[in-house]
């Protein structure tokens, strides 16, 4: 048996987990009024806790919470269709665009003469092989770097 | 446990059809838990009313991931707790805030209190607390302390589903619970003498 008295975690545990206790802790409590008038003063602690009244909302939360997902879920397909209703308007546009350029494309082509044609063409592809000759050049430049 | 399970597995199964009114029973069922875990953690009223509201409006988000591995109820209150956390964590407000001259003072009040052997007082005075000075006392506990008591002594949950709203281990749990049970009791002691009821 203990001669100390016991320490507070072993008189709460003698309060609240009983069964869990050391055999000393037992018999201490068996012969121990001061031990036993600790462990009743954290019984009543414990029951003065219970009988305080439950904290309460000032309003019928249910109520509040089923009225939140109503509108959540009215406002989900409203947002939906403006949502489908502006891409098709986006493809419509795109599609306008391209069927605008294509058309002018074709007239353009349709209204110059072969020497003017040749003319244009000669000079697009002298623009297309500057463009490649400098993608090579920084090309090589990265290649070199990399083995350094 | 079973019976709760079956409940439970009923109740979500008519809320995923679609049944609003079973959502109404969950929250009615599980609103008494979700309000006093709120009110320990959060100090203002607003605050408590719109985490209340963002709670129930999760839980429904998220219930077709349910596992139902614990009570649904456990698992609505670990919502409620993860939601208070990070609602503080936002604010930086500290959970547990232990510091050592606290800890030391307890032990100070405990050992005055059994050098004189003076234990009748203590219990005369634990007597005659009255309901509004505990609540009050409780308030100022950390929020963890605050709810910890709450769970275990005013829902009266085991310690394995307060294990699992929190995710803390038990050992940790009962320590946590004794030192807020001696801290309370000792700012009622504290409080009693100064006061000289
Ligand atoms: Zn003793």
């Amino acid at each position: 048996m203990k001669n100390k008295h016991l320490i507070d975690s072993e008189i709460q545990q003698f309060a609240f987990d009983e069964s869990e206790c050391e055999k000393d802790v037992v018999e201490h409590m068996s012969s121990c009024s001061l031990c036993k008038q600790r462990v009743e003063d954290y019984v009543l602690l414990s029951t003065s806790i219970k009988s305080i009244p439950d904290p309460a909302l000032g309003f019928d939360l249910s109520k509040r919470v089923l009225m939140q997902l109503e509108t959540s879920s009215k406002k989900k397909p409203l947002l939906d269709y403006f949502v489908y209703a502006l891409i098709t308007l986006s493809g419509l546009l795109v599609g306008f665009c391209v069927a605008c350029f294509s058309l002018f494309c074709i007239n353009w082509f349709k209204g110059n003469s072969t020497v003017s044609m040749a003319f244009i063409i000669c000079i697009a592809l002298s623009i297309l092989m500057i463009l490649i000759n400098d993608i090579m050049k920084s090309h090589r430049r990265k290649m070199k770097m990399l083995k350094f | 446990m079973r019976q709760d399970q079956s409940t439970d597995k009923k109740l979500v199964k008519k809320v995923l059809e679609g049944n609003s009114n079973a959502f109404k029973t969950i929250v009615v069922n599980t609103q008494g838990l979700v309000v006093q875990i709120i009110y320990k953690m959060i100090k203002n009223q607003e605050d408590r009313e719109d985490l209340a509201q963002e709670v129930f409006l999760k839980a429904y988000d998220k219930l077709g991931s349910f596992k139902f591995n614990s009570k649904l109820s456990t698992w609505i209150g670990t919502i409620t707790y993860n939601t208070c956390l990070n609602f503080l964590e936002k604010k930086k407000i500290l959970i547990l805030n232990i510091d050592e001259d606290g800890l030391e003072s307890w032990d100070l009040i405990d050992r005055k209190v059994l050098g004189n052997s003076n234990s009748q007082v203590d219990s005369h005075i634990l007597r005659k607390e009255k309901h509004q000075i505990i609540a009050s006392e409780i308030e100022n506990l950390p929020p963890l302390y605050k709810t910890l008591i709450s769970l275990y002594h005013n829902q009266e949950l085991s310690y394995k589903e307060i294990g699992e709203i929190t995710s803390l281990p038990e050992g940790t749990l009962k320590n946590y619970l004794y030192r807020a049970r001696k801290q309370l009791k000792n700012n009622l002691l504290g409080k009693y003498k100064r006061e000289d009821l």
